[in-house]
């Protein structure tokens, strides 16, 4: 039954492609496909990396990255850092029009939407991630209609990259202070991007067009359409149905299907992610170290990484990917050790109770894993009753809950009602860990999810923003790994293979590590290729 | 460069023949960690287990050993070239740095590399701009020696040098060396017994710096076995300095000659093991071409046609390692003949190619040794490679670009075969986006960067490549992989971490999935 539903999914998203390919114009449409839908797709409150491909294309920030790793003008065509490193003027592209509201003529970038940006990030009613990530910025001025001023608090290591932050018009968001996810702009955005928002439509894919205005030249595809697959298998054979042209992540094990079938290119790019399970520190049978240290060793990583990937990735030791400059190579994953589990469960103070689960001042070690239904693929439910199972082995009894994203991520970062999450992490290359680990991350819909609290490691994630010294920063993060690696708030699994498919029909393609899209305007599909 | 892969599986095979003798275990294991390009682990086993081995299965084991080391060494020589340029990109960031905060030892490692660069001339001029205060004595006889080398040209007298290192291990180790390679081995023997450095003391005291000078002087001195021992007990990660700053700043210093001293002794391994294969047993040829391709890797293109002379045409080899080996041969001839134009015969070779994708990989993989980019050859071939792969049918034999099923199926092994050596071959000519390109094109997918599925050599040029790209991340995922096997590549993995430190433009973003 199964197998009709999906022959019956694949074969119906085939046919509309097909129709919607028939209607397009030269530029062509390329559908992508993606492990879910954004919860909002303005770049203040999302905080998934479904919604940040999306706002990459219609979005732009003060300055961008070339595809040789340079900053570059975007909407500021100049800028002016003065000795101290304190104070950066920016100097706005005249030419930038937001794109037009539905029965609305499109309005002008200036500065005031730059000044409005910064405080809706900086309000305190906005949720965002964003907000610890900028803090370093003391004020920002409206010097005329095109030219801002950013004071900061102190100078900062790669300072003119933290301007890439996406810029939202004055006249978006419904509430002219701050910004919810409940506002309609977080639905219906519209940027100064290459592309615009055309619609949401009742398959919940996301559909992008090309913006004809747009002040770096017209864009060359003519719509991206995101379509959510829950399922990861479905999406691999859709793109081999040709009822999508590209994958942003295939799953490891599907990697050696699609080499063989030589009409697509499988692109490597490093986002820098890892898998963990995250502990709920409120919880007090999590809070002692030695129990999240023995659920780490009590667990067979290797082994799990090699049954259920392919042995496609590297078990981690720390918060870091192995593609970071921050990895601290000296810090080696805790072997498996039942025994030692055991050992540091008794240590913390269970006692085995007559149902063979532990124990500690009568409560009983039985824990909630809460993981988001988007990642319900064959893999990672196979991690999770793993996990369970070995977790049963040393006395603690895990029940696994999958929900849908959105109910998850509510449940995770809105109430903390989770005693245990699997999940994972994409970091740009600046390995920036602070929103995740830092005190003044815990509440609602911050990174800091678990709760946890260290003021060493607060210590320490403060002076890494401090200092101007990139070697020094270096030797913070290598302590920083080493200390969470010891504390385990989390217990940190792996990094995967990370690969990209596209059909050989989809040209000039370059793929930025963690944005995905930013080279996306030159992108084109060949027009010969396309007939096949 | 490429590795002696036919003979990796003659000697496997030989391997799975060997039986039940006394010490098999050991060869069938050893010969199993070969095939996964495991080269360190797998000379160790053998090399440590010899005495178990019974005197029949001793030819067995010393080919089987030699080839090992031959290949070890392959490897190592591609190490130390990359992190040459690793560690002058990082060490020319730190010395940007002109406040008061910099790195002090920054000049003292620039100057230690450009002396293992051959450059005493910048060695000298980093030296002169080292201060190092005198807080330190090790630091301060490193210094002291590299100075007395380079001053005197390399050429120094041994026991100015003996004095200047004082009892410093690190600094004896380096002058025992510097004596050595400038030809004073009587003053180094003379020495070396009155300066009290024997192995135990080296493993016991030394530094990366001592440990790789100290591999080097036992090396030349042919006493091979007893730095096989020395490197088997050393911790290969290890740098040669630290600096800890007042406001809690560490900077490890690593020495890329460390490699240099590894390749360097397992290529006198391979030849110290293959010379005692019986030269009219059935290893005779086996051996021979061993010791060609050493030669052939090491510039020393008389004694490579000489070892060739004596088997091509003459004695049975696989076909293609015959072809290989015949076309290497014509590039070498050409190379060491007055006026000789190698670029040239290899053109001439592609165009009789045909088909024949080995003979187009094999020329290629030529070029690459004699480092000459054949330009012509290399377009010719480039050609070839994208017209085939326009022919290729996708998994089911089909053409991508027409549907077609009924399209001659191409040897896909081959192609992937050709797509590494022409972007081994592209790397000389630096055009990294091509070269990601052709060995992408050849890289298993599913096993990124496992070496036991890829070309360990393939994935360092796709690992430079992406360096030289600024992909840093891509590299140091490789190298993560690599250095479960050989830890000594740390400093490659540290060096470019720095440079991606300081080089990464990211906003410091974060985001779960």
């Amino acid at each position: 039954m199964n197998g009709i539903k999906l022959a019956i999914a694949v074969y119906l998203t085939a046919v509309t492609s097909v129709a919607n390919s028939a209607q397009d114009n030269a530029g062509g449409v390329l559908n992508y496909g993606e492990y879910g839908r954004p919860a909002t797709i303005d770049p203040i409150t999302s905080n998934d990396m479904i919604a940040m491909r999306l706002t990459e294309l219609i979005f732009n920030g003060l300055v961008g990255i070339s595809e040789k790793q340079e900053i570059i003008p975007e909407l500021a065509e100049k800028w002016e850092i003065d000795k101290e490193g304190k104070n950066y003027t920016f100097f706005l592209r005249k030419d930038v029009k937001w794109h037009p509201k539905p029965g609305e003529d499109a309005q002008p970038f200036t500065a005031d939407d730059v000044v409005f940006t910064f405080k809706v990030m900086a309000h305190p009613k906005t949720i965002t991630p964003l907000k610890v990530r900028y803090e370093f910025i003391d004020t920002v001025e409206k010097i005329d209609a095109n030219t801002v001023k950013f004071i900061l608090k102190r100078p900062i290591l790669n300072s003119l990259a933290k301007f890439t932050f996406k810029i939202i018009p004055k006249h978006g968001p419904k509430n002219p202070s701050y910004l919810t996810r409940e506002d309609p702009f977080a639905q219906r955005p519209i940027g100064t991007g290459p592309y615009m928002l055309k619609e949401i439509n009742s398959n919940q894919e996301v559909v992008l067009e090309v913006n004809q205005g747009y002040f770096g030249g017209k864009a060359k595809i003519q719509e991206f359409v995101a379509k959510p697959f829950a399922d990861q298998n479905i999406m691999v054979q859709a793109l081999t149905f040709n009822a999508i042209d590209m994958i942003v992540m295939v799953n490891p094990r599907n990697l050696p299907e699609l080499q063989g079938d030589k009409r697509f290119v499988l692109q490597p790019y490093n986002g820098l992610s890892y898998a963990f399970f995250g502990y709920n520190i409120r919880n007090p049978l999590l809070n002692d170290a030695r129990v999240r240290k023995a659920f780490t060793v009590a667990i067979n990583r290797q082994e799990m990484l090699k049954s259920f990937f392919n042995g496609q990735g590297e078990v981690i030791s720390g918060p870091f990917a192995p593609g970071s400059w921050a990895y601290n190579l000296d810090v080696k994953p805790q072997p498996f050790d039942k025994n030692k589990a055991i050992a540091l469960l008794k240590e913390a103070g269970f006692q085995p109770g007559s149902d063979g689960i532990l124990e500690k001042g009568g409560k009983k070690l039985t824990l909630t894993l809460k993981v988001p239904i988007e990642k319900e693929n064959e893999g990672v439910k196979r991690v999770v009753l793993a996990f369970k199972n070995y977790l049963k082995t040393v006395g603690a009894d895990v029940q696994v809950s999958f929900m849908e994203w959105q109910a998850w991520k509510e449940a995770i970062f809105g109430q903390h009602d989770f005693d245990i999450i699997f999940a994972s992490w994409v970091f740009d290359d600046s390995a920036d860990i602070s929103s995740l680990f830092h005190s003044a991350e815990i509440g609602a819909w911050k990174n800091n999810f678990g709760g946890y609290s260290s003021p060493e490691v607060d210590g320490l994630i403060v002076e890494s923003k401090l200092t101007l010294d990139h070697e020094k920063r270096r030797t913070i993060y290598r302590k920083l790994h080493e200390v969470l690696a010891d504390e385990a708030p989390y217990t940190f699994l792996w990094t995967l293979t990370n690969y990209s498919a596209y059909h050989k029909k989809v040209r000039h393609v370059a793929i930025h590590p963690y944005k995905f899209f930013p080279y996306a305007k030159s992108w084109f599909i060949s027009g010969e290729d396309e007939k096949i | 460069m490429t590795m002696s892969r036919i003979f990796l599986f003659f000697t496997i095979y030989l391997v799975s023949t060997i039986g039940h003798a006394a010490g098999v275990e050991s060869l069938t294991k050893s010969g199993k960690l070969m095939e996964q390009k495991h080269y360190d682990e797998a000379w160790r086993e053998l090399f440590f287990n010899l005495g178990t081995i019974e005197q029949a299965k001793r030819d067995d084991a010393n080919m089987i050993l030699g080839t090992i080391l031959h290949n070890d060494a392959a490897l190592y020589k591609r190490f130390y070239d990359d992190a040459l340029t690793s560690q002058e990109a990082y060490l020319n960031l730190l010395l940007k740095d002109k406040s008061k905060k910099r790195s002090k030892y920054a000049q003292l490692a620039s100057a230690a590399l450009a002396y293992d660069m051959g450059n005493c001339k910048s060695a000298n001029s980093y030296l002169k701009n080292a201060n190092l205060d005198g807080q330190n004595m090790q630091y301060t006889a490193v210094k002291d020696v590299l100075s007395s080398i380079c001053l005197n040209n390399k050429n120094p007298k041994v026991a100015e040098l003996i004095s200047k290192a004082s009892s410093n291990i690190d600094a004896l180790a380096l002058a025992m060396k510097a004596g050595l390679s400038s030809g004073q081995s009587k003053a180094v023997d003379e020495h070396l017994s009155k300066s009290g450095i024997t192995t135990e003391r080296v493993l016991k005291e030394a530094n990366a710096l001592g440990i790789s000078s100290y591999i080097t002087v036992l090396t030349k001195q042919g006493k091979i076995e007893e730095a096989l021992k020395l490197v088997a007990q050393a911790e290969l990660n290890r740098y040669w300095l630290k600096e800890e700053s007042k406001e809690g700043r560490v900077i490890y210093f690593y020495t890329p000659s460390l490699l240099a001293s590894l390749s360097d002794l397992y290529a006198a391994a391979s030849k110290h093991f293959m010379d005692k294969v019986d030269k009219t047993g059935k290893f005779a040829v086996n051996a021979k071409y061993v010791l060609y391709e050493r030669a052939f890797f090491e510039g020393d293109y008389t004694t490579a046609t000489g070892l060739l002379s004596e088997i091509l045409g003459k004695q049975k080899l696989p076909p293609r390692a015959e072809q290989r080996a015949a076309t290497a041969m014509k590039l070498m001839q050409e190379k060491v003949r007055k006026g000789g134009n190698t670029a040239k015969v290899a053109s001439e070779l592609g165009q009789t190619a045909g088909d024949n994708l080995g003979l187009l990989a094999d020329i290629s993989a030529a070029c690459s040794v004699v480092k000459d980019n054949c330009d012509a050859f290399a377009k010719l071939a480039n050609k070839k490679l994208e017209t085939l792969e326009m022919q290729t049918g996708d998994k089911k034999g089909g053409n991508a670009k027409t549907g077609n099923s009924n399209v001659e199926p191409v040897d896909q092994k081959m192609i992937k075969t050709l797509n590494i050596e022409l972007g081994k071959l592209t790397e000389l000519q630096k055009k990294y986006s091509k070269v990601l390109a052709l060995l992408e094109s050849a890289r298993d997918k599913a096993n990124k960067n496992k070496i036991e599925n890829n070309d360990p050599l393939m994935l360092l040029s796709l690992a430079e490549a992406y360096r030289n790209t600024k992909n840093f991340s891509e590299h140091l995922e490789i190298y993560f992989e690599i250095s479960k096997y050989y830890p000594a590549v740390r400093l490659s993995q540290d060096a470019v971490q720095g440079v991606y430190s300081v080089e990464q433009k990211s906003a410091g973003d974060v985001k779960i999935f």
